[in-house]
C-alpha cells in the first residue's frame, strides 16, 4: 500500500490514507474538549455540534485558543508524525521536516467568515511544491462541510493544470464556472488526506447543519528546496536518519 | 513571582541574510516575554563581528549578580551553530532556560535538546550565507 502512495499522490495530487486505529483522532479531540470546557465553559459530546454553543463572531478567538493549546510543546505535530511516520517516509524519504504549528480549521454552518476561496498554495503563497499537506478531519466531512479540490488528472498536463490560475482568478468563489470537475472530499476518521501543495483547492459556505473541525499540517523532505517557509522558522525536524546526523555533524565542523 | 529574562539580540544579519532592525528585535523579545508572563530585565545586542563568538552574552553572564531564569535569543540563526549549541549547553547547565523567539521554541532540560541541535546544524547547512557579511569588511 505504502509503495503506491507516492505514485497516486503524484498522478492525482491527492490521496486518502486510512490509519489502522483512531488513537491520533481521539487524543486530539480529548485536548480540544478539555480546552473548550476549561477556557470557554463549553461541554460538548461531538465537535460537529459546536455551532449550537457559539456565535460566528466568537469563532476566531476560540479557534486561536484551541490552536495554541494543540501546539503547546509541539503536542499536535509530534503526535501526527508519530502516527504517520511510515506513509510519510514512503512518500518523502527518511529525512522529514514538519510544520511547527499545526493549523486548525473550524467551519460553522452558514458562516461565510472563514472561507478559503480556490487557491493553490504554491501559486498563491510562498509554499514550496516539495511540500505536501496532511489534512486530518476530526468529524465526518462531506459535501460543503468538507474541502473541494481539482485533481491533476482533470487536465492533460501539469502545465495546463497550473495555467488554470488565470481563469480561476476571474471568480475565486465559483471555481465550478471554470471546471465542473472540482470534487468535495468525503472523509471520516480514521482516514486522512495527503495532498500536493500545488493542487487547486478551497472551501465554500458550509450548507450542512454540522460544524467542520479539521487539522492541516505541512511536511517535506528536509533536503528539498524551500521557498518562503524555512527550516527553523516554519518547519522543524521530525526525523532524520543516523547517517544524516553524522554527515551534518562532520560538515559543520569542517566549515567552522 | 515571574521568571526573569535576559533578551539577546543581533547586531548583524542572520544566516539567511535577513536583517531585523534592533528596535524590532527588541519589540519581538518584549512581546515574547509578555506572552510568557516573564519579567524582561533588558535586551543586550551581540556586538561581535563574526558568528562564532558571543562576547556580549559571555560578559553579561560573567558579571551578572542578579537572579536570571531565562535567556531569550531573538533567533538561533544569529550565531554559528556550534556557538549557539555551546550557549544552550552552558545556560542549561546553570539551570537557565533558553528561548528562541523567531523559531518559537524553548528548552529547560539538557535531555530535550538533541532534536534542536540537529535542526540548528541543518538549518545552517541549508542556508547560502554561512559567514557574517561583516567579516569581509576589511
Amino acid at each position: 500500500m505504502n509503495k503506491n502512495l507516492s505514485k497516486i499522490l503524484s498522478s492525482k495530487g491527492l490521496i486518502t490514507y486510512q490509519l489502522s486505529n483512531s488513537k491520533l483522532f481521539e487524543l486530539i479531540k480529548i485536548k480540544i474538549f478539555e480546552s473548550l470546557e476549561k477556557t470557554h465553559k463549553i461541554s460538548l459530546d461531538n465537535l460537529d455540534e459546536l455551532h449550537k454553543f457559539i456565535n460566528p463572531n466568537e469563532l476566531n478567538n476560540l479557534r486561536l485558543n484551541l490552536a495554541a493549546t494543540l501546539n503547546e510543546d509541539s503536542f499536535a505535530s509530534d503526535l501526527i508524525f508519530s502516527n504517520l511516520k511510515n506513509p510519510l517516509q514512503s512518500i518523502l524519504g527518511p529525512d522529514i521536516a514538519i510544520q511547527k504549528n499545526v493549523g486548525l480549521s473550524i467551519q460553522l454552518p452558514d458562516d461565510s467568515s472563514s472561507l478559503l476561496h480556490v487557491h493553490s498554495d504554491v501559486y498563491d503563497s510562498d509554499c514550496s511544491p516539495y511540500e505536501i499537506v496532511i489534512w486530518i478531519p476530526l468529524v465526518n466531512c462531506f459535501k460543503t462541510k468538507s474541502m473541494f479540490f481539482l485533481p491533476f488528472t482533470e487536465t492533460k498536463s501539469i502545465g495546463d493544470y497550473l495555467k488554470l490560475h488565470k481563469r480561476l482568478r476571474e471568480n475565486l468563489s465559483k471555481p465550478e464556472l471554470i471546471s465542473n470537475k472540482f470534487e468535495f472530499i468525503k472523509l471520516s476518521p480514521p482516514s486522512i488526506v495527503f495532498f500536493s501543495h500545488s493542487i487547486w483547492h478551497g472551501n465554500t459556505v458550509n450548507k450542512t447543519d454540522e460544524t467542520r473541525f479539521s487539522l492541516n499540517v505541512r511536511v517535506k523532505n528536509v533536503f528539498t528546496p524551500y521557498r518562503g517557509k524555512k527550516l527553523g522558522d516554519f518547519f522543524k525536524i521530525a526525523e532524520i536518519s543516523d547517517f544524516t546526523k553524522l554527515a551534518s555533524e562532520i560538515e559543520i565542523i569542517i566549515n567552522e | 513571582m515571574n521568571k526573569t529574562a535576559l533578551g539577546y539580540i543581533a547586531s548583524h544579519p542572520f544566516w539567511n541574510n535577513s536583517y531585523l532592525p534592533q528596535r524590532m528585535q527588541n519589540n519581538l523579545v518584549q512581546m515574547y516575554c509578555k506572552k510568557k508572563d516573564y519579567s524582561l530585565i533588558w535586551s543586550i545586542p551581540e556586538v561581535s563581528i563574526g558568528y562564532q563568538s558571543k562576547p556580549a552574552l559571555n560578559n553579561f553572564l560573567k558579571n551578572n549578580k542578579e537572579k536570571l531564569d531565562s535567556v531569550i535569543f531573538i533567533s538561533y540563526q544569529m550565531n554559528h551553530p556550534l556557538a549557539i549549541i555551546g550557549s544552550i549547553n552552558y545556560l542549561l547547565s546553570l539551570s537557565i532556560e533558553v528561548h528562541f523567539v523567531i523559531e518559537n521554541c524553548y528548552f529547560n532540560n539538557l535531555n530535550h535538546i538533541d532534536n534542536i541541535k540537529d535542526e540548528i546544524k541543518l538549518c545552517h547547512l541549508l542556508t547560502n550565507n554561512k559567514r557574517s557579511p561583516l567579516i569581509n569588511l576589511n
